[in-house]
């Protein structure tokens, strides 16, 4: 059970979240737009995940792929217009970055704090994972959607990580009642491995889909099993991805361009 | 079934998801999963789970949560055995 203490203080930073909403999102998306990034059939992304809102009873997890420490903003871009997010504001799902690279500095606090992000310390001890992981049930509970990256970590390779990724995601389901998955894979078109930030300009391809977790087992083993579909689904995303980049002509060298800015690796690199 | 036996099977059952294979080789008690034999924190998860195969327990998650070194291990299979 999450302290009284640490509950009060996430609501407080709710409430001002909320309030100070208007300037930081406008700030948020012109400093995106000013990188020149553009999501590829933005309003085709914002009804599917429309579509699933209304639908959905419970609060949403939203799960992504992970190559740049922008992904959270960009989805949330992606996702709903800064209107929504406000009339809406528990679909401004929170974010979980980790805590050495976003607590560097006063102003990165503040916009993380603004931004509805819980830090979170990648090799901390015990009790840390667990209050953080109390932290994430709790505003499930309350309501709030909350974004989680299964792979932990932007993915090397810059394809989905499906050897490493852990289990949090699954235990988020398994605890929380009725909460809707939804999965979102995202990818700059210029994005060849993992960066800092997109390259300047790129367009970034959106997919939403919601996912039916199922499970017959209980507690690790249904976290475990419940990421796995999790994990495969936005395989398939990624799949789906790959799959529209057109083949190179039979006459022409498959180190062209297209292939090689892209980055994306053959079938034989693929997970089992 | 005593502490040393079930010591071997732990380490049996980490090999897979070791990284370092040589200091499973000189493992002890006091040896850290996470640390010395360079485990990948996400697969703790899955050696819980295999530990409850190989054993026929059911580790609860604080349990889980408190193993950190092979003996830690040890220690917990010894009390849901007992238990």
């Amino acid at each position: 059970m999450l302290r009284l203490r640490v509950r009060v203080a996430l609501q407080v930073q709710r409430v001002l979240a909320h309030l100070f909403f208007p300037i930081f999102a406008v700030c948020v998306v012109m400093a995106l737009r000013f990188r020149g990034y553009r999501i590829e059939e933005i309003a085709r992304v914002r009804q599917s995940f429309r579509a699933i809102t209304r639908t959905c009873r419970g609060p949403i997890l939203l799960c992504s792929n992970h190559l740049t420490v922008v992904d959270s903003a960009i989805i949330a871009w992606a996702l709903a217009s800064n209107g929504t997010y406000f009339l809406r504001f528990h679909l401004f799902a929170w974010n979980l970055p980790e805590w050495k690279n976003f607590y560097r500095n006063v102003g990165l606090r503040i916009l993380c704090y603004l931004g509805k992000c819980v830090p979170i310390i990648r090799d901390g001890s015990v009790d840390e994972k667990r209050e953080s992981m109390a932290k994430l049930e709790h505003l499930l509970r309350q309501g709030d959607a909350v974004a989680i990256f299964p792979e932990g970590t932007r993915s090397r390779s810059g394809h989905l990580d499906m050897e490493n990724f852990g289990y949090g995601a699954g235990q988020l389901w398994t605890r929380v009642p009725n909460v809707t998955v939804v999965c979102v894979y995202l990818r700059g078109l210029a994005q060849t491995t993992y960066s800092t930030i997109p390259a300047r300009g790129d367009k970034m391809f959106v997919e939403v889909q919601r996912m039916e977790a199922q499970s017959t087992h209980k507690g690790l083993r249904a976290a475990r099993d419940v990421t796995r579909q999790i994990m495969d689904t936005l395989y398939q995303m990624e799949q789906r991805y790959r799959a529209r980049i057109p083949a190179p002509p039979p006459d022409t060298d498959h180190t062209g361009a297209a292939d090689a800015g892209d980055g994306h690796a053959s079938d034989k690199d693929a997970p089992a | 079934m005593s502490e040393v036996e079930i010591l071997g099977k732990v380490v049996a059952v980490l090999k897979p998801y070791v990284k370092n294979e040589g200091a499973l080789e000189t493992a002890t008690g006091a040896t850290s999963i996470l640390n010395d034999l360079q485990v990948n924190s996400a697969r703790l998860v899955d050696i819980i789970l295999a530990l409850e195969d190989e054993f026929d327990i059911e580790i609860d998650d604080d349990a889980a949560d408190s193993v950190q070194t092979l003996q830690d291990a040890v220690n917990v299979i010894v009390a849901q055995k007992d238990g």
